[in-house]
């Protein structure tokens, strides 16, 4: 599987949630320390390439990132809509993701997003990047299956 | 503009924001309807009066090409438009709905003034 590279994830991630939702995120370090407690994940598979994408990010993030979704103030988002939000960017992303491995040419199957309790540590074939918004810090990995 | 505004999503979060933005448009509240798979699309289709259906691809219990094909297969839909919104971005699989017959495609992730101003043609036709 072509391998894309730490610039590329992050700046897909930052112009996808520009675009979906007005939220503004810069790339910093991948090895950041950073306190996300909510996952999400989802399959990609195609005839050369399969994997899974999962997604890292912090309670402040996805409060910011539905609260622009909805139009509403971040005290106002509840924890139900955190974790949608945090799905459909996992939605959102896996599109991102296997439209760069090729998807607009290649019939590629994109798994139901869903909440996790935690990713598996990342294997040395995986790939990832991390971005920051006001919110707070996202992580996404890409783990070749 | 007339008739019914259906969005097909198994987001509630993101049917909630495309409710939004067509309220933004100027479509009535008690005129938006939801729906979080094609099964339950169908059936609120089947209680009449929807000139546009939003509908998304990837979903549980019935996806949006499922939802496409039988919704196609009953003539009385016919003057139903259809918007994919989808991260789909397969060429065949994109010209193969295209032949059941949609309005047009928005990507996700998109901009809330996209589907307005797609939304806005579609009703546009369909009123």
């Amino acid at each position: 599987m072509e391998q894309l590279t730490e610039d590329r994830i992050s700046g897909m991630i930052s112009s996808a949630l520009e675009r979906i939702a007005f939220v503004f995120a810069e790339p910093i370090d991948a090895s950041t320390e950073h306190s996300a407690n909510r996952h999400a994940s989802i399959t990609f598979e195609s005839a050369g390439d399969s994997g899974t994408i999962f997604l890292s990010a912090e309670d402040g993030f996805l409060h910011e990132l539905a609260a622009n979704l909805l139009g509403v103030e971040m005290e106002e988002v509840s924890d139900e809509e955190s974790s949608q939000a945090l799905t459909e960017l996992a939605n959102i992303v896996g599109g991102e993701i296997i439209l760069a491995l090729g998807a607009s040419s290649i019939p590629f199957q994109l798994g139901l997003p869903g909440v996790i309790e935690a990713p598996p540590t990342a294997s040395p074939a995986a790939s990832g990047a991390c971005v920051e918004s006001e919110g707070g810090v996202l992580s996404v990995s890409l783990e070749p299956a | 503009m007339t008739g019914k505004v259906l969005i097909i999503d198994d987001s509630p979060l993101l049917r909630r924001s495309m409710r939004r933005a067509l309220s933004q448009l100027g479509v009535e509240e008690d005129r938006i309807l939801e729906a979080g798979n094609g099964q339950e699309g169908l059936k609120a289709l089947e209680a009449g009066s929807v000139s546009l259906v939003l509908l998304d691809l990837n979903m549980p219990v019935m996806d949006g090409e499922e939802f496409l094909t039988e919704m196609r297969a009953q003539q009385c839909f016919d003057n139903v438009s259809v918007l994919i919104i989808t991260t789909e971005s397969n060429a065949g699989r994109l010209m193969k709905l295209g032949r059941l017959g949609i309005t047009g495609f928005l990507h996700k992730p998109f901009e809330p003034e996209d589907l307005r101003e797609i939304a806005a043609q579609a009703l546009g036709k369909a009123s």
